[in-house]
């Protein structure tokens, strides 16, 4: 017998997942059935906008399982601080494809700079992205993944650092609020993913991990967001208290921070699940992709051990191991009733 | 006479039961333990026990084991696996009954040659919404590289060994059973599941104790994976993709790469 409260309890769990389910597929619906009818760019503008304002009356009904922000997003006077205070740093390889319209895109944002590092490029991305008003780094190499947002970071001059891949392009609208949240008082402002965990079979073994690492450092609210997901944006102090050289192992960066006790928050929502593109290596070599991102989480619970001991805050106060050693020593002596 | 002559059969199979004021449904436990068959002996470890747990268990015809204090959990396991005869183990909890046939089928497969038999049950999950336990399990089967298993953990119950198992791991790491899980696969054992018991269901609510035995178990198997790191090295072994690392520390005027700036746009 489940015992009553429990199973109210699972069944308003259930319920709210279904009614998030439910706006996902309409808003799914509406997205599709405007991108047949809107060409004209005056157009796209307002829907992205309604958009936008969808998931933050979301947010606002409560519905959301996860602790939202309590930031403002005032996007005239976000736009206002970026002339001297954003640096976006994208890193890129071979997108020609998406890197213009991305570029275009975070132009809006007016920034103080947007800094590419361009890195192993066989196409015409480097080209595409000398056209924009860019800071770019180009390597005639691949750098290997987030290393090229530890070198970025590491040359901007901003306050709040925006971090954006080079193969998906984010609306001016969806990038924001993370902006905003890093003008006030969150240090390291992540996409809150967990509304767009709508089946079980989408909990991979890399969401686990994530899942795993926040709830180790005690940041279990934060659920599957992770600094190894875009976009994410963090203050300047964030990333010199955790280093440069660390934000190219994203999960050992949040266990960084975490312990060091800054602000890391779910601010806003983007779904990166559908648009993520499909790259080479992402269909051959999904498991090197895989067993990567797990090295990095295994890496960063590697460094909370060698700081906080292997148990970190769990320790175990309950057990008296020392009762098997006197057990061991009684072996082959059993008989009944017998007593320690 | 007839009593006499079971108790000199040789002992096959060892069922260990830690209990700790289990007094309302012991007895049945250890009845349905003993059902198993005729060379089973069944070890209760009553630890820190107020009511009167180890007299019901004894009428009921198991061995006892008493200690004063409480142990703690899981130190129960290791400290009956000491007192065990049997070529197989098989570990259960006193607190809820499982009949006897259920229990069989965790021993057949070890008869059949299986080193470590787990409950096939994955930990708490209803769709998306999962146990931060049941993510702990999941997660260090994926990382010792036994996604197969799911969330089966030797932190469930039941589960069976072989004495062979028990040998290869050692009684002392049973106290920690995420660490004794990874030492079984370090060990190359040979690792199943077993039929399905939603344990969830049974576990008996004791005030306050949901948060700490939570806190326990992950800590355990962050125990486990500090214990798998020291023996695979640095990440455990898992790839790094070609990071080009060594650019991290140096100066960017050393990383032959290409700089522009916009400014020579307008030039």
């Amino acid at each position: 017998m489940i015992p009553q409260q429990r199973l109210f309890r699972r069944t308003g769990l259930q319920a709210d997942r279904r009614k998030i389910a439910e706006l996902n597929r309409s808003e799914e619906k509406e997205r599709t059935s405007k991108k047949n009818s809107a060409s004209a760019k005056g157009m796209k503008q307002s829907r992205v906008r309604r958009e936008v304002g969808q998931i933050r009356e979301r947010h606002d009904t409560g519905i959301e399982l996860v602790k939202t922000s309590s930031f403002i997003c005032d996007e005239d006077k976000v736009l206002a601080q970026n002339p001297y205070n954003l640096s976006v740093i994208i890193s890129v390889s071979n997108e020609e494809g998406t890197i213009g319209e991305l570029l275009a895109s975070v132009k809006s944002l007016q920034p103080k700079e947007v800094i590419v590092v361009e890195n192993g490029s066989t196409d015409k991305t480097l080209e595409i992205c000398l056209q924009h008003e860019v800071t770019c780094f180009s390597y005639p190499y691949r750098l290997g993944h987030d290393v090229g947002r530890a070198i970025g970071a590491r040359e901007a001059t901003g306050e709040v650092f925006l971090f954006l891949d080079g193969d998906i392009v984010f609306q001016p609208q969806d990038l924001l609020p993370f902006v905003a949240a890093c003008y006030q008082q969150v240090d390291i402002a992540l996409n809150d993913v967990n509304p767009f965990y709508t089946k079980a079979s989408m909990i991979d073994a890399v969401s686990l991990a994530k899942r795993f690492l926040n709830r180790v450092l005690r940041h279990g609210s934060l659920k599957y967001a992770s600094l190894t997901a875009i976009p994410h944006a963090m203050k300047r102090r964030a990333a010199e208290i955790i280093g440069y050289a660390n934000l190219a192992i994203p999960p050992k960066a949040q266990a960084m921070a975490a312990l060091a006790g800054l602000t890391i928050e779910n601010v806003h929502a983007v779904n990166v699940f559908s648009t993520n593109k499909i790259r080479s290596y992402n269909s051959s070599n999904t498991n090197v992709v895989e067993d990567m991102i797990l090295g990095d989480h295994v890496e960063a619970l590697q460094w909370v051990q060698a700081t906080m001991g292997n148990r970190c805050f769990f320790a175990d106060m309950i057990r008296q191991r020392e009762m098997i050693d006197h057990a061991i020593s009684q072996h082959g002596s059993f008989h009944e009733g017998y007593e320690c | 006479m007839e009593e006499f002559t079971i108790e000199q059969m040789p002992v096959r199979i060892s069922v260990i039961i830690p209990a700790r004021d289990e007094a309302r449904s012991i007895a049945k436990v250890v009845a349905e333990a003993r059902n198993i068959s005729a060379d089973t002996e069944v070890i209760v470890v009553c630890n820190g026990t107020s009511d009167d747990t180890a007299d019901k268990a004894k009428k009921a015809g198991a061995k006892v084991v008493s200690t004063k204090k409480s142990l703690g959990h899981d130190v129960g396991r290791a400290v009956g696996a000491c007192f065990a005869q049997g070529d197989v183990l098989l570990f259960i909890d006193g607190d809820f009954v499982i009949p006897a046939s259920t229990l069989l089928g965790y021993i057949e497969l070890v008869d059949k040659g299986w080193d470590l038999v787990l409950n096939a049950y994955s930990g708490f999950q209803v769709k998306t919404n999962i146990h931060s336990t049941a993510v702990a399990k999941r997660f260090l089967n994926r990382i010792i590289g036994r996604p197969d298993l799911e969330g089966s953990s030797m932190t469930t119950v039941p589960h069976a060994m072989s004495r062979r198992a028990l040998n290869l791991i050692g009684i002392k790491i049973l106290a920690v059973p995420p660490k004794a899980q990874v030492e079984a696969v370090l060990h190359g054992l040979r690792i199943t599941r077993g039929p399905r018991i939603n344990t969830s269901r049974f576990n008996r609510k004791r005030a306050g104790r949901k948060e700490k035995v939570m806190d326990l178990v992950l800590g355990d198997h962050l125990e486990a994976i500090a214990y798998f790191i020291s023996q695979r090295g640095q990440r455990a072994g898992y790839t790094d993709f070609n990071r080009m690392r060594q650019l991290l520390d140096a100066h960017g005027s050393s990383h032959s790469r290409g700089v522009y700036y916009p400014y020579m746009l307008e030039i």
